[in-house]
């Protein structure tokens, strides 16, 4: 599959996530080069491995994380725990990788699984940088919502 | 359900620590030993490496190995043969990412033999690299976590594993009641 049919997969599938489950309205175009944050931030990834090894990601500042959890669990941000943000930013990120699972299955007319999860991990702080340590393509996506606030979701993906 | 039973908490810190050791002990000749600490606090004025590698299938989870910058570039030279001066960034987030992902890979088949009646219980994703300072990882949901902290030539890595199994939805405790 190429990677202008993959990026446009990752833009589609995080703009439903958002309309549907966080209700948000979010716009996504390619982005060249890593997620570029500079202030307090976090990043959910989940694995996947199966017919196609790679990852799925979501990069964002603290604030937008906090943003998201409370439109999701209709909460007041002040009302959120942080573990209650780092669920949400998980979470959703397990709901992209899923859901761009089922649109790649659609696309590439396979049955069954395309892959599975796994556990979403949440990394947050103030300085750091990750990576993946693959040869499979990776794809980056940079988002801006209605206020204008950007936030990022990458994806590598390998067939085995 | 009956080999679900069989699988505690110290059982599976035996096979993260053996597998950890084997391939230290393969890769970079180096002995760790399991020490008796909670966790361990990074030096927010010094960077540190993070790697992680994710399981999916009937089981899911990740496997985490957190270290100094400066034992992850010792690490590192001893697996490349190289002095650990002259290591570019990129050759010690390969080098974290290759340990992280053997670790797993002997964890998965001392699991799946011992838990799994020898079929493959999970599979791996690829590793991810984490480097900076004042950085924490997290799992998100709940999941049983498990840490071992190891000495490595008077240096500290965090062992850390998260995992459930599969089915059971974010927010059940009954994994935890397993493991």
């Amino acid at each position: 599959m190429d990677s202008k049919t993959i990026q446009e997969l990752v833009k589609t599938t995080t703009e439903e996530i958002f309309k549907s489950m966080v209700f948000m309205d979010v716009k996504g175009g390619f982005h060249d080069g890593p997620p570029d944050i500079a202030e307090r931030h976090l990043t959910a990834m989940v694995g996947f491995a199966g017919v196609y090894i790679g990852l799925a990601a979501i990069n964002c500042t603290h604030a937008f994380a906090q943003k998201v959890g409370a439109s999701m669990l209709q909460m007041k941000t002040d009302e959120l725990s942080a573990e209650d943000v780092r669920d949400a930013l998980g979470e959703i990120a397990n709901m992209i990788a899923g859901r761009f699972k089922s649109q790649l299955a659609l696309k590439l007319d396979l049955v069954g699984q395309v892959f599975e999860q796994s556990v979403p991990s949440v990394i947050e702080g103030m300085d750091y940088e990750t990576h993946a340590v693959t040869d499979a393509p990776s794809h980056c996506i940079r988002f801006e919502d209605s206020d204008g606030i950007v936030f990022y979701v990458e994806l590598a993906l390998k067939e085995v | 359900m009956a080999i679900q039973k069989e699988i505690t908490s110290e059982k599976l810190k035996v096979i993260l620590v053996e597998s950890a050791s084997e391939v230290f002990q393969k890769m970079v000749m180096l002995t760790i030993t399991p020490v008796q600490k909670e966790s361990v606090s990074w030096d927010s004025e010094n960077k540190h490496y993070s790697a992680v590698i994710g399981f999916s299938g009937g089981w899911k989870g990740f496997v985490t190995v957190e270290c100094s910058g400066n034992l992850a570039q010792q690490i590192t030279g001893k697996m490349l043969y190289m002095d650990p001066a002259q290591l570019a960034v990129e050759d010690i987030r390969d080098a974290m990412g290759e340990m992280v992902n053997m670790i797993g890979g002997k964890f998965k088949s001392c699991f799946s033999e011992q838990f799994n009646d020898g079929a493959e219980a999970f599979r791996m994703s690829i590793p991810t690299v984490t480097y900076g300072k004042e950085f924490r990882i997290f799992a998100a949901g709940d999941s049983a976590q498990i840490m071992v902290v190891l000495d490595v030539e008077n240096s500290f890595i965090s062992l850390d594993l998260t995992l459930k199994q599969s089915g059971t939805n974010f927010g059940s405790r009954a994994v935890q009641s397993v493991v």
